[in-house]
């Protein structure tokens, strides 16, 4: 009986040499060459910085996607973003134009209820959404958060109702609402600067 | 101050994103370019549809 157990535990030894054994535990090869380690802290490092790098070395993440710059808003302003293709949920009521000799650019943009309907202006600013260089951009990570630059450039009194995002030029339309009256020249630039 | 129309606050703000043109991004490879848009929104000939000037 004891014999037979020994020679069944050699003969799956000799079988399967690379295998753990459990009776002796991981030879050395093993623990410094092992590549179980890897995938368990690539498991582990799922919410961690580094995932968009492990992602597109995996190769899962699109090329589109590593490339484009990272968005600065904050989940709970992000419903402000990126709104101008959502259809609105609740169809407005029709307005009259003033008449068509307004219309010089016909840009069909969709723009969700968020904005008040009429006239307002729209500023637009390029270099929000520079292209990466290669999947590690150390720039993407250097620059601060762009929404408090975008704020600190309008008048202290206008309320930024819509930012709309051109990932392709890299820039935002920025919809913004102001009471002229209610702005100084000295309230404006560059003195609301930070 | 009334009388300031948004033009002006456009060119000054333009004028600073001119004296400055690595506010926005320092990394930046060019002038950055800005301009006003004076939006109008128009239900009439489609639900939802906007015209730039």
């Amino acid at each position: 009986m004891h014999r037979a157990k020994r020679a069944s535990t050699s003969l799956a030894g000799a079988s399967s040499s690379l295998a753990l054994n459990p009776a002796t535990g991981p030879t050395i090869s093993q623990q410094l060459f092992s590549t179980a380690g890897i995938f368990r802290s690539a498991a582990s490092s799922r919410s961690s910085f580094a995932t968009p790098l492990i992602n597109g070395l995996k190769g899962k993440t699109p090329r589109s996607k590593a490339l484009s710059f990272k968005k600065f808003e904050k989940p709970n302003a992000r419903r402000k973003y990126n709104t101008g293709t959502t259809q609105p949920a609740v169809e407005p009521i029709p307005e009259t134009p003033p008449g068509n000799e307004f219309v010089k650019n016909k840009i069909y943009l969709f723009i969700d209820n968020c904005v008040s309907e009429g006239e307002h202006y729209a500023f637009w600013l390029n270099w929000i959404y520079p292209v990466k260089r290669n999947r590690v951009d150390i720039r993407a990570w250097l620059v601060g958060n762009y929404e408090r630059k975008i704020h600190s450039v309008f008048p202290p009194d206008a309320q930024i109702e819509l930012m709309q995002r051109v990932i392709k030029e890299g820039g935002v339309y920025a919809h913004f609402v102001t009471e002229a009256g209610n702005v100084s020249l000295d309230e404006i630039l560059p003195c609301n600067l930070t | 101050m009334l009388g300031v129309t948004m033009e002006e606050h456009a060119a000054k703000m333009l004028k600073y994103l001119r004296e400055h043109p690595r506010r926005m991004y320092p990394f930046a490879t060019s002038t950055p370019k800005a301009y006003l848009v004076k939006v109008y929104i128009d239900w009439s000939d489609y639900a939802n549809l906007v015209f730039l000037e």
